[in-house]
């Protein structure tokens, strides 16, 4: 049940917290599921007009070498999306615990920015902190329609009350799934062909293939 | 009847009705003429009449005792005075004099009137009509104009009276469509059938159809959808069967590549068959995915039902019941 009726041409904008959502269903890695924010912006945005997607997230000043969160990134917007990554993640203590400063503001001023300019009419905030409240009220003020979509345990009861349509997260199928077998990994046909062929050899060649794969799989980098 | 008036003899007893013997009248009665007076512009002043192409100018004996204005006429009599005439206005020809005179002389006065200044009568005769026949014109037109526009008014307002009877209607249709699909059947109408699978997955705001991302310059993944595609036109229903821990098998499903998501809550896969696919489809059907006995408990070969969803453009399967959609605690999708 919804007051607002969809129309195809409306012009949508999604604001993705990245590590709002990553953290959320980080413990479903183990599960072997992955988070795809592509397939979860489809399913939000629907047959709408997608203008323009934004990830925001935090990462080291100095980078490590492969630095997990900068393959992310890079995934991210080969997939299309708008990473805008601060400078700002920041270790707490020696038990590997951060935070991240600046991202918050950054969405929501990238959010209102395009809003004052007219660039959508709904703005998708995928994140449920309460923080993103008061940018979303100058939002709405703006005569735009501000949609939020969350986790059930993250998010913040004046942040439902606020967003114009709320999403649970829970309930949307985003994680993506994998075959079994590295068999089925393998999309090439002819691979198999000329395992048969030449037996135990490329068998081996392949699997260290496929081990590099699993390797950027583990990072939890969307599909 | 006009040929068989005597002008003559009218005027002789006209004017031995005023006095006149017969013997003064007898001479100058043969000069008795009807004259229409005119402004004398060559002079300035007066009035001129003419007969034939001879001037006639009032006697200036009698201008004192009669005033004859331009545009007026007048019986006279007529006298020479070299090379024009002298006239002696005796009779003025007007309403009061025509009212008093007979149909006949009165037409046969018209008459003369007529032929004898034609062509100033004429003009006048036509500027009067002229207005008349604008002012009729444009009276005619305004009348005309007007109807139309009456005409016009009464459709907007029926056009307008309809519009709002359909947008009237429209809420109540739809409120009629709710009704029937609650208990209340109208009478005569067909029973409406429970429609299938009323307790599945019913997300209001996810949208129905998937669109893809394309941003200029990056490569356009997953944007062709027949690469790989194993169904062209979806059924609504399928028959999913566990046959293993980490195989499912969906019938009606063709071999190749497809797209396996799953959500958070584990309650639901959805299957999209695309060429960019992360999961392998073949035997006819069957899917092997990593980790799938722990979202759907392996106690045997059971089957699970599946189904298209336009919202996800994919077969939902309905892995375990006790993560299956509810409605009272749900809240997919929900305006504040």
């Amino acid at each position: 049940m919804t007051l607002f009726t969809e129309h195809s041409y409306s012009r949508v904008m999604v604001f993705i917290d990245y590590r709002n959502v990553y953290e959320a269903v980080r413990y479903l890695e183990e599960d072997d599921m992955r988070l795809d924010l592509y397939r979860l912006t489809q399913i939000l945005v629907g047959d709408r007009d997608l203008v323009g997607a934004y990830v925001f997230d935090s990462r080291w000043k100095i980078p490590k070498k492969n630095d997990p969160d900068i393959q992310a990134h890079n995934k991210l917007r080969e997939m299309g999306f708008r990473v805008i990554a601060r400078d700002s993640l920041k270790k707490v203590d020696e038990n590997g615990k951060y935070v991240q400063k600046e991202v918050d503001v950054s969405l929501a001023c990238e959010m209102l920015e395009h809003a004052l300019m007219n660039h959508y009419d709904i703005a998708i905030v995928v994140s449920g902190d309460q923080d993103f409240v008061p940018a979303m009220q100058k939002v709405q003020s703006a005569g735009k329609r501000v949609e939020v979509a969350a986790f059930d345990q993250s998010y913040n009861e004046e942040c439902k009350r606020t967003a114009d349509i709320y999403y649970t997260l829970n309930d949307i199928p985003f994680m993506s799934l994998h075959s079994t077998t590295k068999e089925e990994e393998a999309q090439d046909e002819v691979v198999d062909a000329i395992k048969k062929e030449y037996g135990d050899e490329l068998t081996a060649l392949s699997e260290e293939s496929d081990g590099e794969e699993e390797e950027l799989d583990s990072e939890g980098v969307p599909e | 009847m006009r040929g068989s008036i005597d002008l003559l003899a009218w005027q002789r007893e006209e004017l031995e009705k005023a006095g006149f013997t017969p013997e003064m009248i007898a001479d100058p009665v043969a000069k008795l003429k009807v004259l229409a007076f005119d402004f004398n512009e060559q002079k300035g002043e007066g009035v001129i009449s003419r007969i034939g192409k001879t001037y006639v100018f009032v006697k200036p004996s009698e201008q004192e005792s009669v005033t004859v204005l331009p545009g007026e006429v007048w019986i006279c009599l007529v006298e020479s005075a070299g090379s024009v005439y002298n006239a002696i206005p005796l009779l003025k020809i007007d309403a009061s004099m025509l009212f008093g005179l007979s149909d006949d002389i009165r037409d046969e006065i018209v008459e003369i009137l007529w032929v004898k200044k034609r062509s100033s009568f004429m003009s006048q005769f036509e500027d009067r009509y002229k207005v008349e026949i604008e002012t009729a014109a444009t009276e005619a037109a305004e009348r005309r104009f007007e109807a139309e526009r009456a005409e016009l008014q009464s459709k907007l307002d029926e056009t307008r009276r309809q519009l709002e009877l359909s947008m009237m209607i429209s809420p109540m249709q739809a409120e009629g469509d709710i009704e029937l699909d609650s208990e209340e059947v109208p009478e005569g109408a067909e029973p409406v059938q429970p429609k299938p699978h009323q307790e599945t997955l019913e997300f209001t705001s996810p949208p129905t159809r998937a669109v893809y991302i394309q941003a200029p310059g990056i490569p356009e993944i997953r944007v062709n959808p027949s690469v790989g595609s194993s169904y062209s036109r979806p059924r609504e229903s399928y028959m999913a069967v566990l046959e293993s821990p980490d195989t499912i098998r969906i019938g009606g499903l063709s071999d190749g590549k497809c797209f396996a998501h799953i959500s958070p809550n584990k309650g639901y896969m959805v299957i999209r068959p695309h060429g960019y696919g992360s999961v392998l489809c073949k035997d006819g059907g069957r899917i092997q995915i990593r980790g799938l006995e722990r979202y759907s408990a392996f106690s045997g070969i059971r089957q699970l039902r599946a189904e298209y969803s336009p919202k996800y453009d994919g077969i939902i399967v309905y892995l375990a019941a006790r993560n299956r959609f509810d409605p009272r605690c749900s809240s997919t999708s929900a305006s504040r």
